[in-house]
Order: structure tokens, then sequence, then C-alpha cells
């Protein structure tokens, strides 16, 4: 029925609906963990090239530190293959569980450390702007979010950094938080009133 | 149904997300929750504009060859594992021993880690355990359970680590914060039947976090502090909005965003010194009442209140907790600021709260309600507010319009051809017509500095008046019969009523105009107000008029009219008031400090019931004279009437047979007519000052004498008219002991000689009782109600002659063309009334 499903992530089903796509979405996805859980791996290679940029957005807006960043979303991933055995794919995005496992690997990280949301910022990026001036702004605008950030309760930084730097769905959140889709909703304004009152304290920076 | 904000919200910001560009509908911008949502998404915009940091490719490279490896690794191990059948054994004798030593371990570490606290090795076995519960809970219910546990466990170990350590954890603090905030997230997804024990629950957990806070703080060193104010306001915010969801019946707990940066909670007493609606002053200290101020008890001005405030970091106090510990207590100096919303007799309402004046109120401004007035006085055990200074806040003039509306539109109405701009604070009111189809309106509006005319009310009326305009401010300039009042120009012309005493230029005038077709005013009438005095306190008081040269005294004080600008009688407006007698005054004015008023408005009340008297002169004063024992005030307005014509005042003489006309009061007789001789007109005889029974009639009846209430100032030859003292406002209740009002002294009567004859010589024998004889006059006499005055030498003095008989003391009567009148029966002397009746008095026969 219709075109093989390919490997390649940048498939684009244009010609067919939104239902159809998220469809085939879908099916592939659950295609790749299939084959992941039989160490395939392709498979595994394929979900780590889906995922680790988001993966290390979630982090790094938790750690405020590049490297550390880097390491821990490729810790995710080495966890996710010594927990995809006990993964059963229900059509909760495998994003979402990547994503929940990165947030147990970051509060891990703060117990042991002993710090919370005190790390500086070390921001290294590559950035493709070749603007001096926009690198600059970009970093200042980074850090005075790292800045503001910290006022925020965990559950609520995960919402805004989800939905915001990661476009997910409240239920898709509430997939990674473990919690209902309403709890979603009242960080997320939570979260943002919080933001709001740090950034008329603080000022622009 | 009400959607709730947080959908709302949600809603916009998958708008947002999404590139377009969301309204704020259902709010409207400038209500609370529009500007809320507004600001919300504003938030959220600047989040997407934060940019999303990318990994170097290096680190992904190295991310995957690490996943690669260890895909290799986990292959190898699978593959490296116990020959044949046995290979399952490992895992499972392996899983069984684990699950045994997990089972013991939790079972010793429980026990000894429940009261551990942070820095304790078993601190971390606890917290461990913690997230099993919570990981366990499956319900929302289950969930706000356990974190209201755990933020109940975090306060205990606050608590104990203050004790230990001598300063709690602030970081204990922060995760405390952060177990109501879950345990708050969880319970909006609980049911509606069961979320009331889960909303007790979460009050008492704040209650307890409140006082055990305030107990922390107290314990703790400076650098704390602000960190647990701040955790004590959190708990109190989160009391409230658990108290209220309980009250309202509410299904969700919302807990609002404080914007409060607390920097200390105080605690203080005091008395309330002003109560206005979000401030109150509680002794020095000012304290904002906001939507977290608890109130138990009335903190009523005057009262006595405890207060547990949070001191924000600018210094101001915000209200926790109120407390009455006291009720209010009369006599305590209190403050007022408001608006002037209604006035009666001579009491003002300021806030709705009555505020009296008297003569010892200094008063800056004038009165008139919708004014704003700052007042200190004593308060009063009624709850009114004696007054003791008084400042009128200055405030816009208005004008009225009155006139058939020519054209009308949301933001503009042209009534009486004057256009007036409608904006959000113009209050409609249709009670006397529909707006859209009235055909005319009447206006209030004030002029701002462009001169445009904003209107603060319109009152669609249902018929078309006249163009009107009365408008009151100040006199810029007034030449040739054309004011111009307030930018205004209005030209007066012959008709125009015009009250001016003096240069109106400079002073507030009030303008009736008509408007004219072509747009000019004509003034109907011009009230120019005159200038306050300086040190004066406004008055209002009545009393009888009492002309003398050409002086008016009303009750005591001259009264200047040179300014008085109105004058009533009737309804009707005077030009000017004649001295006439019998007149009952009411005089509005300003009491100056050497006791004169000057008059703004005179009214004549009424005049008085008249009252003939008919007796011998017996003693003469230029302002009064005696009938007996009876005083006769005299002034300029008494006509004295002889047979032969009219007489002066100084012609009467002592011995002269006269019928007075006056009004009876109780200092004595006010005179208006003096008859002399001719047909005397027969009324009511002299009062008898006695308590012994007229013959043939039944038991005298006491009438009051003159008490001693007149104060005759004692002048060089020339005797002052009774003065009585000022007459303070009307008020409801009695003054407070702390301000005594002056209380007229009685004094004794001049010396008064009612006998010629006896000048200086022997008293002459009374003449003889008459016969018992039923008499046609009314045979009531009074008692005396109290004893005399004492006589000039005081009570140990000389005793006051006996009063003359009616012809005179041994006189005949006076011959008269009428049939001989009843002779008066005799005038016994007074005796006091403790004496017996039917003794004799010593001397009499």
């Amino acid at each position: 029925m219709g075109k093989p499903i390919t490997n390649d992530p940048s498939f684009a089903l244009s010609s067919l609906g939104e239902n159809m796509e998220a469809d085939l979405l879908a099916q592939r996805e659950r295609e790749l963990v299939r084959r992941a859980k039989e160490q395939d791996e392709a498979a595994f290679a394929t979900l780590y090239d889906l995922h680790y940029q988001r993966v290390y957005t979630y982090i790094y807006f938790r750690v405020s530190d590049q490297a550390l960043a880097e390491d821990l979303a490729a810790d995710v991933f080495v966890r996710a293959l010594q927990a995809i055995g006990k993964f059963n794919y229900r059509g909760v995005p495998v994003a979402a569980w990547l994503l929940r496992i990165a947030r147990n690997l970051v509060i891990d990280h703060f117990r042991r450390s002993g710090k919370r949301q005190t790390v500086e910022l070390d921001d290294h990026h590559p950035d493709t702007s070749a603007n001096p001036v926009s690198k600059v702004e970009n970093r200042l605008l980074r850090e005075d979010l790292a800045r503001v950030m910290k006022h925020l309760t965990d559950d609520q930084r995960d919402v805004i950094i989800l939905k915001f730097f990661q476009g997910m769905s409240n239920s898709e959140v509430a997939a990674v938080l473990g919690k209902p889709v309403g709890a979603v909703k009242s960080l997320q304004h939570r979260g943002l009133a919080a933001l709001r009152r740090q950034w008329n304290r603080g000022g622009e920076r | 149904m009400t959607q709730r904000f947080r959908d709302v919200l949600d809603a916009k910001l998958s708008d947002l997300l999404a590139g377009k560009q969301p309204d704020l509908a259902p709010y409207a911008a400038g209500t609370p929750k529009g500007d809320d949502l507004a600001d919300l998404l504003a938030v959220a915009a600047r989040l997407r504009a934060v940019p999303v940091p990318e990994p170097s490719a290096a680190a992904v490279a190295r991310g995957r060859q690490r996943l690669m490896q260890a895909i290799e690794a986990d292959g190898k191990r699978r593959a490296d594992g116990l020959p044949g059948s046995w290979r399952w054994v490992r895992p499972v004798f392996a899983g069984a021993m684990a699950a045994l030593m997990c089972v013991v371990l939790v079972f010793v570490l429980n026990s000894a880690a429940a009261r551990s606290l942070p820095g304790s090795p078993l601190y971390a076995f606890k917290t461990v355990k913690e997230h099993v519960q919570v990981w366990l809970a499956d319900s929302p219910r289950e969930q706000a359970d356990v974190h209201l546990l755990m933020a109940r466990r975090r306060l205990n170990e606050i608590q104990a680590m203050t004790l230990r350590d001598g300063a709690p954890s602030i970081a204990l603090l922060d995760t405390m914060a952060q177990e109501m905030d879950a345990a708050l997230a969880a319970m909006e997804d609980v049911p509606i039947t069961q979320i009331g024990p889960l909303l007790s629950d979460l009050a008492t957990v704040a209650r307890r976090q409140q006082s055990t806070l305030l107990w922390t703080q107290r314990h703790s060193p400076p650098e704390t502090q602000a960190a647990l104010a701040q955790a004590i306001l959190r708990a109190h915010e989160i009391y409230i909005i658990a108290m209220d969801a309980q009250a309202q019946g509410l299904a969700t707990v919302h807990l609002p965003a404080s914007d409060l940066a607390v920097a200390a909670i105080v605690e203080f007493k005091g008395p309330v010194l002003g109560d206005d609606p979000d401030l109150l002053t509680v002794g020095s200290h000012q304290v904002t009442l906001s939507s977290l101020s608890l109130l138990d008890g009335q903190p009523s001005l005057g009262s006595t209140v405890e207060v547990r405030a949070a001191r924000l970091e600018d210094g101001r106090l915000v209200a926790l907790n109120v407390r009455q510990i006291a009720p209010p207590a009369e006599g305590v100096w209190v403050h007022l600021n408001g608006a002037i919303t209604g006035a009666y007799d001579s009491t003002w309402l300021i806030n709705d709260r009555p505020v009296v004046f008297n003569a010892d109120t200094n008063l800056v401004g004038w009165l008139r309600t919708g004014a704003t007035v700052d007042i200190n006085g004593v308060l009063r055990c009624d709850g009114s507010v004696l007054a003791h200074n008084v400042e009128v806040e200055t405030s816009q003039p208005e004008i009225v319009l009155t006139g058939p509306v020519e054209a009308r539109s949301a933001d503009q109405w042209v009534v009486g051809n004057v256009a007036v701009r409608v904006d959000a604070s113009t209050y409609l009111d249709e009670s006397q017509a529909l707006a859209v189809q009235s055909q005319g309106a009447s206006v209030r509006a004030v002029r701002l500095n462009d001169g445009t005319l904003v209107a603060r009310s319109i009152t669609p009326l249902q018929d078309a008046p006249p163009a009107t305009m009365v408008l009151r401010d100040i006199v810029s300039a007034c030449q040739d019969n054309i004011w111009t009042v307030g930018g205004w120009t209005a030209v007066a012309d012959a008709q125009t009523e015009i009250a001016a005493n003096n240069d109106p230029v400079g002073r507030v005038a009030e303008v009736s105009a008509q408007r004219m077709p072509d747009g000019s005013l004509r003034a109907s009438r011009i009230v120019v107000e005159p200038t306050e005095p300086a040190d004066a306190v406004r008055i209002t008081f009545e009393g009888p008029a009492l002309w003398t040269k050409g002086v008016l005294q009303v009750a005591g004080h001259v009264v200047d009219m040179s300014q008085t600008s109105e004058i009533w009688s009737a309804g009707q407006r005077l030009a000017e008031l004649t001295p006439a007698a019998g007149r009952l005054l009411r005089v509005d004015g300003w009491l100056l400090p050497d006791g004169s008023v000057r008059a703004e408005t005179v009214r004549i009340l009424r005049s008085a019931e008249a009252t003939t008297i008919r007796g011998t002169i017996a003693g003469l004063l230029p302002d009064r004279l005696t009938l007996g024992d009876l005083t006769v005030y005299l002034d300029e307005s008494v006509q004295v009437v002889a047979p032969g014509g009219a007489m002066a005042l100084s012609d009467l003489k002592e011995g002269l047979l006269v019928a007075v006309t006056g009004e009876m009061r109780e200092e004595g007789l006010v005179a208006w007519t003096i008859q002399v001789g001719g047909d005397l007109p027969s009324k009511e005889p002299v009062p008898q000052p006695t308590n012994q029974p007229v013959p043939g009639g039944d038991t005298p009846t006491p009438v009051p004498l003159p008490t001693g209430g007149a104060k005759p100032k004692q002048g060089p030859g020339v005797p002052q008219p009774a003065t009585l003292t000022p007459t303070p406002m009307p008020t409801q209740s009695p003054e407070p002991s702390s301000t005594p009002e002056p209380t007229p002294t009685p004094t004794p009567f001049p010396t008064i000689v009612v006998n010629p004859k006896d000048r200086g010589g022997e008293p002459s024998p009374m003449p003889p009782m008459p016969t018992a004889t039923p008499t046609a006059e009314p045979s009531q006499t009074p008692e005396p109600t109290e004893p005399p005055p004492p006589g000039p030498g005081g009570p140990g003095g000389p005793p006051v002659p006996p009063p003359p008989g009616p012809g005179g003391p041994g006189e005949p009567p006076v011959p008269s063309a009428t049939p001989s009148p009843t002779p008066w029966p005799r005038v016994p002397r007074y005796v006091p009334t403790r004496r017996p009746p039917g003794q004799p008095m010593p001397g009499l026969d």
C-alpha cells in the first residue's frame, strides 16, 4: 500500500494528508523500536540521529553547561539501550520516553553533584550566524534565560523547555513528566508567571 | 461554562507557537485577566526569541560512537551467559537474593531514616523512599496527599534543624515550597467530590507552616530572615486560597502569582487611628489592606488591633492578619480622609461616618457634598468624630447644563448648543428618560485646561427644557454688566438678580444663565460668595432679633450684615432686614474671633406668639424695665403707644401703668409694643411667684422665674444686653467630657427699686388681702419652681422688697373708661418654696 517506508529522517510526505502523515510516522517509529529491541544497530543509530538534538536541548536548558549537556545526552541513549527491553511502545512518542530518561539523568546528576540551578552558563555553541553581534546577542539571551529559569521549580522548568523549545504538545509533555494534562497547563501558567515576575524584577539585561 | 484561565492561556499559546497572532478573547484588553493574558503571551514570545542551542558535530559523533560501543558490549555480554539449561537459574536466583536483601535493607533503614535530617547519610534513603511514594501515587488525590505529607516532613526538618543548628536550611524552605506547589498542581485534577478534605489539609498545613516559620524566624540569624519572610508569606497566601476555595465551594485551587518581595514579617499592636478602605493606620504605622489580609473581628476606628504584616523591600507594610483586641475607645484622636457623602442638621458624613462640628472646629475651605476633606478629631462613643481640624481639598468646579439634545454619539453629546465629551467615567443616569429617546438632558461637566467639557454625569430628560447653565467659579472680570466667570461670559440685565456686596473680581460666584440662540449667556442670577474671613469658624444659630443702636444682636452675638448675600422670609427674598419686633432669626455665617458673626444668610423663621402683660413700671433701664418681678426687655424696635400718639422709649417713667405685648421667653418678656394708658388690653395677670393658693382658684401652677440665664455685663453706666454663650451646632450625642461647654452661671439681678417711696425710706404697709371672690381672671397662679436668686447682697443680704400691689405701692388703681377691672389679687411677698403654705411672713399683717 503506498510508498515503502524508508529510514531517511527527511522523508517528506507532503503529498499526503496530515493524519496520514502522523500515522505513518507513528508506524515508522514503532518499527524502529521493534528493531532496536532486537539490538538492531541501525535502528538505534536512527533513533539517535532523530532525537539527539532534542535531548541535548532539554538537558542544556537544565544544566546550562554545553559539555555536560553533550555528555549527559549521550548517556541518555546508552541508558535507553539498557532499558529498551522494558519499553513498550503504546503510542507515546519515543521522544517522550527519551526525555523522561534525560530528566531522570539530570536529577541524578544534581543529586550527585549537590548543585541546583547555580551552574554558570558555559556557552560556546557554534553559532551559525556570521554576524558577531548576533552571536553576542544570542549568548546574552541564553544567559538571561538561564538567570530567570533558576527561579522556577523543576516541573515548571521542564514544561517551559519542552513546550517552548521542544515544541511538544501538552499530552507529550504530560507523558514525559508523568502528570495529567491539566497539571501541565497549570505548570505552564505558573512557569510563565514566574518568568514574568523575574523579568520584571531584574529588568532587561 | 466559564473557561479556566489556564485553558485559555494554553489555547493562545498554541496559536503563538503555530506562528499565529493570538487575540485576548474571551477577555477584554484593559481588564485584569485580559492584561494578565497579554503579559503572559509577551513572556512566551520572549521565550521564543531565545535561540535553541545546537550541539557540536564532534559531540554528536562522540555520542554516536559511545552508543555503538555500548551496543557491541551489550551484545557480547549476552553471548557470555551460563551454558545450557542453567542459564535461567542465575537471573532467577540473583533476582530472589536481591529482593530479599532489599526487604531487609528497607526494614532496617526505614526506621532509622525517619528522623534523619539533611546532612545525615540516612537522609538520602529517606528521600528515595519519598520518591517511591510519589511514584506509587496513582490518582491526583493520592499525589496531593503525598506531597502534603512531604511538605509536613520538610517543615518538621526545618524546625529540627533550627533547634540543632540555630538556623534553618534555605534549601529545605525551597523544597517545602515545591512540595506545596506540587500538591496544589495535583489538586487541580481532583474531582470536586473529593476536594473538600484536601482543602482542609492544605489549609492546616499552611497554617502550621505560618506559625512554625514565625517561630523559626525569631530564632534564626539575620541572613535567613528574608527567605523565611518570603516562605511565611507564601504559606499565608496558600492558606487564604484554601480558605477561599472552601468558602466558595470551588473545585480547584488556583494559586495566584505573588509579586511581593518581602523583607520581613513584623508584628505590632496599636489603636486604629485611620480606617480608609485600603489603608489602616495603626499607631504610627500605615498598613495596606489587600486580598492577602485576614481580618479577625471588626478593626474599626478607635479600636486596638494586633497586626501581623509583611514588610516589603520598599518599606511598605501589607497586612496579613489583623485582629481586634479591644473595642473602639472614646476620646481617641483619629484622622479621616475622604469624600463628603452627605449632611444633615450640622453633621457631615465623611465616607458615611458622622463628623460633628462645633465652635472649636477649625475649618479651612468650603464644605459641600462630593468634596474631599482631611479631618483630625476625637472619636466619640457613638462612633462619630468631633472634628477639630477640617481641611477641604479643592475640587474642580462643575458646570450644570440643561437643555435640548441636539446631537449624541458614543463620545460626545451636544446639549443646549454646548458640546460635552463623554468618556468611560461619564455616568449615564436613565432614571428620568431613556437616552435614546430623550429630547433633553441635564449634564454635569467639568472643564479641562484646554477648555474641553467632560461630562461627569448625564441625565436624559423626556422633554427638552430651555437651554440653561449653572456654573460656580472665580469672577475674573465684571464690567458694564458683562461678567466673566470661569472662562464663561454672561450678560446681566435689569432682570438679573445680583447678590454681591463688594467688588466681585477674584471672588467665587455662582451664575445661573440662559443660553440664547446666538450662543450668548444671559444671567438670571449671580450670587457672589463672600470671601472667607481669617480665623473664622462656620456657624449657624437661631435666636430673637434685638436691635440696639442699629446693631442687630441674635442669641447674644453681634451680627454683621454688611456682606449678607441672602435674606429670606417665608420663602421670599428680602432686600434688607429692617428692625422689627418679634422676629426669630436663623443666622448662617462666620463666627469671628471677637465673638461677632458675619452673616451670609439670614432667615426670618417666624414671629413669636404674642403675650400681653399689664402692670406698673416698677423699674426702668435703657434696655429693660420691670413689671413686678417680670423683666421686660426693650430694644429700638419696640413701639410705644399712648393715647396721644406714639411715644419714645425714653418717655417711659416708673409708675406708669402699661400693657406690654411681646414674646414670653425663659429670661423674660421681649417687648414688641408698649401701650401706655388709654384702653389697656386686659390680658394675663402678672405671674404670681408664690405657693399660696389663690382664693377660689386651683393650686397655683409654677411659672419659671428668671433664673439668671441673663448675664448682664457690667459696663460703665450702660448695662449691656444679656448675652448668651455661642450655641454649639446641634449634635446627636452628648459632648465628650473633654470638651465641656461653658455653663452660664446665674448672676444676681441688678438692683431695681420697685417702690419709689421706699427709696431710702420705710417699706409701706401691704394692702389688705381681698376677700375671696371668684374673678373672671384666670385663677391659675404659678408656683415658683426654685428659689429666687440671692439678693444683691447675696443669700444673706437684705431681702428683695415685696412686689407692689396692683395699683402700685400705696397708690390707688388707675381709673379707666371701661368697667373697673377685677382687682388684681394680692401679690404677697415672695417666699421660698420650702415655707409651708399658710404661714404668714414676718412683718405681714
